[in-house]
C-alpha cells in the first residue's frame, strides 16, 4: 500500500526521530506516555506508518477523497496489526501506534509542519486521519488507560492540526469542497466503524453509542440546513472578504470548523466505547480546548474577517455549551446513556459549517464565472482597442480627460457607502440588461422597443434588489478571483471596497467588450490621468486608487462616445466642453459621492451609443443615451410615460430629449448655426447632455444617503422636475419649441448670471429640444433661445456653486409637494421608521404621479368633451386605478381617508327635514330614489335590509 | 392645507379647470397612492430586514406603484 511517493516523506520522518530526543513523549509529560511508550515494537516504524497514513491521505484528497481514506485507513490498520495476529491485539496496535505518534506532542507538530511545507495539502486529511485510527482502539479495548491515552492523544493531535491550518490555510481554502466530501467520507468511516463494534464488540454500551453516533449524523443536517438558511447571508459576506483577503487569511477561519469537527468525531466514539467518566471528562476537556483555540486563531485574523465574526463566535460558543452540556451528564450520569447527547452535539456541530459552506459555493460559482469572462474578453477588448486606435484620438480624448477625471472623483468619494455596495451591485446587473437593450436596439430601432428593454432592466435591478447581499458577495468574490487582488492584500473594509470597485469594473468591461469601438482606448488613457489627479485631491480616494480608476471608466465611456460626435464637430464640442468643465468643477466642489448609478447608466448609455453608431442614425442613438440616463435617475415614471406617449418616434424623441437636455438653448444654437447637418446638430446636444445628466442623478444619489446636501440635490431634481414639465407643456401645447423657448425667457429673466448652473443646464439642454423639433417636425428656430445664450454665456463656472444655494432656497418652494405634508403623511401612512432620505425619492416618485395624474384626469375630461375636470373624472380613475371595486365604493374611501368637512362635501348626507345637504344636482326619479335608499342606510344605520324600506322609499317617492 | 397644496399642484401641471370637488377626490387619490406606496414601501423593507424605510425601498417600489396607478 506504500506508494512510491512515501520515500520523501518517511525520509524526513525519521530525520525528525533521529535529531528528536526518543523520549519526547515523556518529555510532553501530560499523561498517558509511560504506560505505553515503552512498547518496542519500533516507533520508527510506527511513525513511517503514520506518515504512510498521512501520505496516503493526501493522495486521496487530490483524487477522490472518500474510497481512497477508507481503503487506505482499513489496510494500514490491517498491515500494522499484522504482526499481532489477535483482533483485540490488532485494534489495540493501532491505538498505541496513535498514543505513541500523539505521545510525542512535540514531534508530530514538527513533523506536520515540515509537512506542510512541502504540501500543504495534507493539514485536512491530518486531522481526519487521527480520529478514524482511533475508532476502532476504544471498541476494541475497554482498557480504560489505552483509551484514555487514545482520547487524550487524539484531542491534542486535533489541537496541533488547527495551528498548522493556519499556516497552511493556502492550500486549504482551495480545497473546501473536497474537504466535505472528505468529511462524509469520514463520517462514512464512523459509521463503518460503529457497525464494527456493534459486531464485534460485546458490549452493550457500543450498541447505544452507534446508534447515537448516526442518529448525531444524520439529524443535525436538519438543524444545519435551518441554521445555513437563517444565516446564508454571514456566510456569504464572509466567504467574499475571504477570498479578498489574502487567501492564508481566508484558510485560517475556514479551517476552524474542520478543527471542530475533528476534534468532535474523535469524542464522539470514546464515549460510546467508554463508559469511564474520567477519560470521557479529558476527552471532553481536550475538545473544549480544541474549540477554543480556533477561536484565537478567529481572533487573530478578526482584521480582515471582523464581519464574519459574529457567526462563528456562535457556533464556537453554541459547540462549546453543548459539549459542556454532555460533559456535564457524563459526570452526573456517568452511563452509557450519556453517550448518546454528547455525540449528537458534536455531530452538530460537525456539519453545520460544511453545510453553509456548500451553499455558499454553490450559490456563488455561477456569477464569478461569468464575470471572469466578461473581464477577459474586456481586456482583450481593450489592448486591441488601445494598439489601433490610440494615436487617432489623442486630442478629443484629452479634453474629455478633464471632465473624466472630475467625474471620476466625484464617483470615487461613493464607494465609502454602503448603499453604494449596493447601488455597485444593481449594477452589475445591469450591464446584462443594457447588453440586451443594446441588442433590441439593434435589431429594431424603435423607441418603444427600447423603452421596454430599459423597463427590463430596471425590473431586473428591482427583482436583484432583494437578492442583492448574494449578488453583491458572489460578485465581489468573481471580481477577486478574476483578478487575483492578492498583490494588494488589504484588510477588512479596504478589501470591500476594492470588491466593490471591481464589481463595478467588470460590468464596464462587459459593456465596452461588447463596445468594439474606439473608446476603450481613450478610456485607458484617461483613466490614468483621471486617476493620478483624484488621488491627490482626496485623500480618501487616494486609498483606493482601483476604485477611481474603475469608477472612471463608465464616465469616460460615456465621453467617448461623445469624443465620436465630437471628432465630428470639434467646434460646436469645444464650447460645450467648456460649460461641462464648469459643472464638472461644480460637482468636484459638490463632492458627488455616488457614481454606481452613474456607473451603471452610462455604460449603458455608451453601449446603446455604440451599437447605434454602426447604424448611420448617430443622433438617434445619442438621444438614446440620454433617454437612458434619464431613465435610471427618474426610474420608472418616465418610461411608462414614454412609452405610453411616445408612440410616434419624434415626437417622443423630441419630448425625451428636452428632458435629457433639459434645455441647452446655448449649445443648441451654436450647433444650428455652425453645423447644418441634422447629425451633427443631434450629436452636440446629445454631448452637452451626457456630461450634465449625470448629476443629478449624482446629487439624488446624495440625497438618498443624506449626505446633507439635500437641499442642493432637490433643488437639482426639481430643476429637472420643471424640465419635464415644460416640455410635457410643449409636448401638449401645438408649438413646443416655442413653449420651451418661453419658459427658458422666462427662467433667463428670473435668473441673473451668478444665479443658478441649473437654469444654464436647463437652456442647454433645450436646444436639442429644439433641434430635433426642428429635424423632425421642420418647426420654427428659436430666436430666444439665443437669448437664453447669452444669460449662460455670461454666467461662469465659478459662479455655479453660490448660485446652486441660492437656487436651492428658491426651488424649494416649488417642490412637487411640500416636504412636511408629504412627509408626515406619508410617516403616517408607513406606520414604521421613515429615514429622512425618504423625501427626494418620495418627491420624485409623486411627480411622477401627479404628472400621470393630470394627463389621465385631463384626458378624462377631453374625452367626456368637457373643460373641466369633475368628480366623476376622479372617480373614473380611481376605478381605473383599482381602488374602487365592487367591493369598496367611494364612500367609504372617502370616509376612510379624508377629513370630515372634505366628506361633508362629497358625501351627501340626509339631514332633518329629508334634506339632502350637498345638493344632488340631478334628480331624476330612479336616480332621487338611488340616493333616497343609500342615505336611509345612512340614516337607519346598522339595517341593511333593504326589501323592509323599499315600501317606505315608495311611500316617500309618492309623497 | 392639503386641498390647497394639491389646488395648487394641480394648478401648475394642467390646463383644464379643476372641478371643486374634484380637488377633494383628487387628493383622495393621492393620499389612496401614498397610501399604497407607503404600504408597498414597508413590505420592501420589511423584506430586507430593516424597520426603517430607506430611499431605497421606495425606489425599488416605484415602478411598481406607478404602473399600477395608471388610468
Amino acid at each position: 500500500m506504500d506508494p512510491p511517493d512515501d520515500l520523501s516523506a518517511r525520509v524526513l520522518l525519521r530525520h525528525i526521530q533521529d535529531m528528536e530526543p526518543p523520549r519526547t513523549p515523556i518529555n510532553s509529560g501530560e499523561d498517558q506516555a509511560p504506560s505505553d511508550s515503552p512498547l518496542p515494537s519500533g516507533s520508527p516504524l510506527q511513525h513511517g506508518r503514520l506518515l504512510r497514513s498521512s501520505k496516503t491521505q493526501r493522495e486521496s484528497q487530490f483524487q477522490s477523497p472518500q474510497n481512497i481514506v477508507r481503503r487506505s485507513l482499513r489496510q494500514k490498520i490491517h498491515q500494522s496489526i499484522t504482526r499481532k495476529s489477535l483482533l483485540a491485539t490488532k485494534r489495540r496496535t493501532p491505538s498505541i501506534v496513535l498514543r505513541k505518534h500523539s505521545v510525542s506532542t512535540l514531534s508530530p507538530r514538527q513533523l506536520l509542519k515540515l509537512i506542510q511545507e512541502t504540501g500543504p495539502v495534507m493539514s485536512p486529511l491530518v486531522h481526519e486521519s487521527a480520529p478514524p485510527a482511533e475508532l476502532q482502539p476504544p471498541s476494541a479495548d475497554p482498557n480504560p488507560p489505552s483509551l484514555q491515552s487514545s482520547i487524550e492523544l487524539s484531542g491534542l493531535d486535533l489541537s496541533d492540526p488547527s495551528m498548522e491550518d493556519v499556516s497552511i490555510q493556502k492550500g486549504l481554502s482551495r480545497k473546501r469542497p473536497r474537504r466535505s466530501l472528505n468529511v462524509t467520507a469520514f463520517q462514512k468511516l464512523l459509521k463503518d466503524a460503529a457497525k464494527k463494534r456493534e459486531s464485534s464488540a460485546g458490549d452493550n454500551s457500543s450498541l447505544s453509542p452507534s446508534s447515537s453516533t448516526s442518529l448525531g449524523l444524520q439529524s443535525p443536517f436538519d438543524a444545519d440546513g435551518e441554521k445555513s438558511g437563517i444565516q446564508r447571508k454571514v456566510p456569504h459576506r464572509r466567504r467574499t472578504s475571504g477570498r479578498t483577503l489574502i487567501k492564508q487569511q481566508i484558510g485560517g477561519p475556514v479551517m476552524s470548523p474542520l478543527v471542530h469537527e475533528s476534534a468532535t468525531p474523535a469524542e464522539l466514539q470514546p464515549p460510546s466505547a467508554d463508559p469511564n467518566p474520567p477519560s470521557l471528562q479529558s476527552s471532553i476537556e481536550l475538545s473544549g480546548l480544541d474549540l477554543s483555540d480556533p477561536s484565537m486563531e478567529d481572533v487573530s485574523i478578526q482584521k480582515g474577517l471582523s464581519r464574519k465574526r459574529p457567526r462563528r463566535s456562535l457556533n464556537v460558543t453554541a459547540f462549546q455549551k453543548l459539549l459542556k452540556d454532555a460533559a456535564k451528564k457524563r459526570e452526573s450520569s456517568a452511563g452509557d446513556n450519556s453517550s448518546l447527547s454528547p455525540s449528537s452535539s458534536t455531530s452538530l456541530g460537525l456539519q453545520s459549517p460544511f453545510d453553509a459552506d456548500a451553499e455558499k459555493s454553490g450559490i456563488q460559482r455561477k456569477v464569478p464565472h461569468r464575470r471572469r469572462t466578461s473581464g477577459r474578453s474586456f481586456n482583450a477588448a481593450m489592448n486591441k482597442q488601445q494598439i489601433t486606435d490610440v494615436s487617432s484620438h489623442r486630442l478629443s480624448a484629452q479634453n474629455i480627460a478633464e471632465d473624466a477625471n472630475f467625474e471620476g472623483l466625484t464617483l470615487a468619494l461613493s464607494k465609502l457607502s454602503e448603499t453604494d455596495i449596493m447601488n455597485c451591485h444593481t449594477t452589475l446587473y445591469d450591464p446584462q440588461g443594457a447588453v440586451d437593450s443594446s441588442l433590441s436596439v439593434l435589431a429594431a430601432q424603435d423607441k418603444p422597443t427600447a423603452s421596454t428593454c430599459q423597463e427590463e432592466t430596471q425590473e431586473e435591478r428591482g427583482e436583484m434588489a432583494g437578492e442583492k447581499s448574494v449578488e453583491v458577495f458572489s460578485g465581489e468574490d468573481g471580481a477577486a478571483t478574476d483578478e487575483c487582488v492578492p498583490g494588494s492584500h488589504e484588510k477588512g473594509k479596504d478589501d470591500v471596497n476594492k470588491t466593490e470597485a471591481e464589481d463595478s469594473q467588470p460590468n464596464d468591461d462587459r459593456a465596452d467588450g461588447f463596445l468594439t469601438f474606439e473608446i476603450g482606448v481613450r478610456d485607458e488613457s484617461e483613466e490614468e490621468e483621471a486617476a493620478v489627479e483624484p488621488q491627490a485631491e482626496e485623500g480618501e480616494a487616494a486609498v483606493e486608487p482601483q476604485a477611481e480608476d474603475e469608477g472612471m471608466d463608465p464616465s469616460q465611456t460615456e465621453e467617448e462616445a461623445v469624443a465620436d460626435s465630437q471628432s465630428e464637430e470639434e467646434g460646436v464640442a469645444a464650447g460645450a466642453r467648456t460649460e461641462d468643465e464648469g459643472e464638472s468643477e461644480s460637482r468636484a466642489e459638490n463632492v458627488v459621492v455616488l457614481e454606481s448609478q452613474c456607473d451603471v447608466e452610462e455604460p449603458q448609455a455608451a453601449e446603446d451609443a455604440s451599437g447605434l453608431q454602426t447604424n448611420d442614425e448617430a443622433p438617434q442613438e445619442e438621444e438614446w443615451e440620454e433617454e437612458e440616463l434619464e431613465r435610471d435617475t427618474r426610474h420608472v415614471g418616465h418610461r411608462a410615460y414614454r412609452s405610453e406617449g411616445g408612440l410616434v418616434m419624434p415626437v417622443t424623441e423630441a419630448r425625451e430629449d428636452p428632458t435629457d437636455a433639459a434645455g441647452s438653448s446655448e449649445i443648441g444654437s451654436k450647433g444650428l448655426g455652425a453645423l447644418g447637418s441634422n447629425t451633427s446638430l443631434e450629436a452636440s446636444p446629445s454631448q452637452m447632455g451626457t456630461p450634465e445628466e449625470p448629476e443629478p442623478s449624482l446629487q439624488e444619489r446624495l440625497e438618498n444617503e443624506a449626505v446633507g446636501r439635500k437641499s442642493s440635490s432637490f433643488h437639482l431634481v426639481q430643476v429637472s422636475h420643471d424640465a419635464e414639465a415644460c416640455e410635457r407643456q410643449s409636448d401638449g401645447g401645438d408649438a413646443p419649441a416655442e413653449d420651451a423657448a418661453e419658459q427658458q425667457e422666462e427662467w433667463a429673466d428670473d435668473d441673473d448670471d451668478e444665479e443658478d448652473t441649473h437654469y444654464e443646464e436647463l437652456p442647454d439642454k433645450t436646444p436639442a429640444f429644439v433641434k430635433q423639433k426642428r429635424i423632425f417636425l421642420a418647426s420654427n428656430p428659436p430666436p430666444l433661445t439665443l437669448h437664453v445664450e447669452n444669460v449662460q454665456a455670461s454666467s461662469s463656472s465659478e459662479a455655479l456653486p453660490k448660485a446652486k444655494q441660492k437656487q436651492v432656497r428658491r426651488k424649494k418652494t416649488e417642490a412637487v409637494l411640500p416636504k412636511t405634508c408629504l412627509m408626515s403623511v406619508f410617516k403616517h401612512f408607513a406606520k414604521t421608521k421613515v429615514s429622512a432620505d425618504v423625501f427626494p425619492a418620495l418627491n420624485n416618485v409623486m411627480d411622477k404621479f401627479l404628472d400621470r395624474l393630470s394627463l389621465d384626469l385631463e384626458t378624462y375630461a377631453a374625452h367626456a368633451k368637457r373643460k373641466t375636470i369633475t368628480v366623476d373624472d376622479v372617480k373614473l380613475l380611481l376605478r381605473r386605478q383599482g381602488y374602487i371595486n365592487d367591493k369598496m365604493p367611494v364612500e367609504v374611501l372617502i370616509e376612510k381617508y379624508l377629513r370630515m368637512e372634505q366628506r361633508r362635501i362629497l358625501i351627501p348626507i340626509a339631514t332633518s327635514g329629508n334634506v339632502v345637504v350637498p345638493k344632488i344636482k340631478k334628480c331624476s326619479p330612479p336616480l332621487f330614489f338611488f340616493f333616497l335608499n343609500r342615505q336611509s342606510d345612512n340614516f337607519f344605520s346598522g339595517l341593511h335590509a333593504k326589501k323592509f324600506f323599499l315600501p317606505f322609499y315608495l311611500v316617500l317617492y309618492c309623497i | 392645507e392639503d386641498v390647497r397644496v394639491v389646488e395648487a399642484t394641480l394648478k401648475g401641471r394642467k390646463n383644464r379647470r379643476v372641478g371643486n370637488r374634484a380637488t377633494l377626490k383628487i387628493e383622495l387619490a393621492v393620499l389612496l397612492f401614498l397610501n399604497s406606496l407607503a404600504e408597498e414601501a414597508r413590505v420592501k423593507a420589511f423584506e430586507e430586514k430593516s424597520a426603517t424605510i430607506r430611499a431605497q425601498h421606495i425606489n425599488a417600489v416605484t415602478k411598481k406603484m406607478l404602473k399600477r396607478a395608471r388610468g
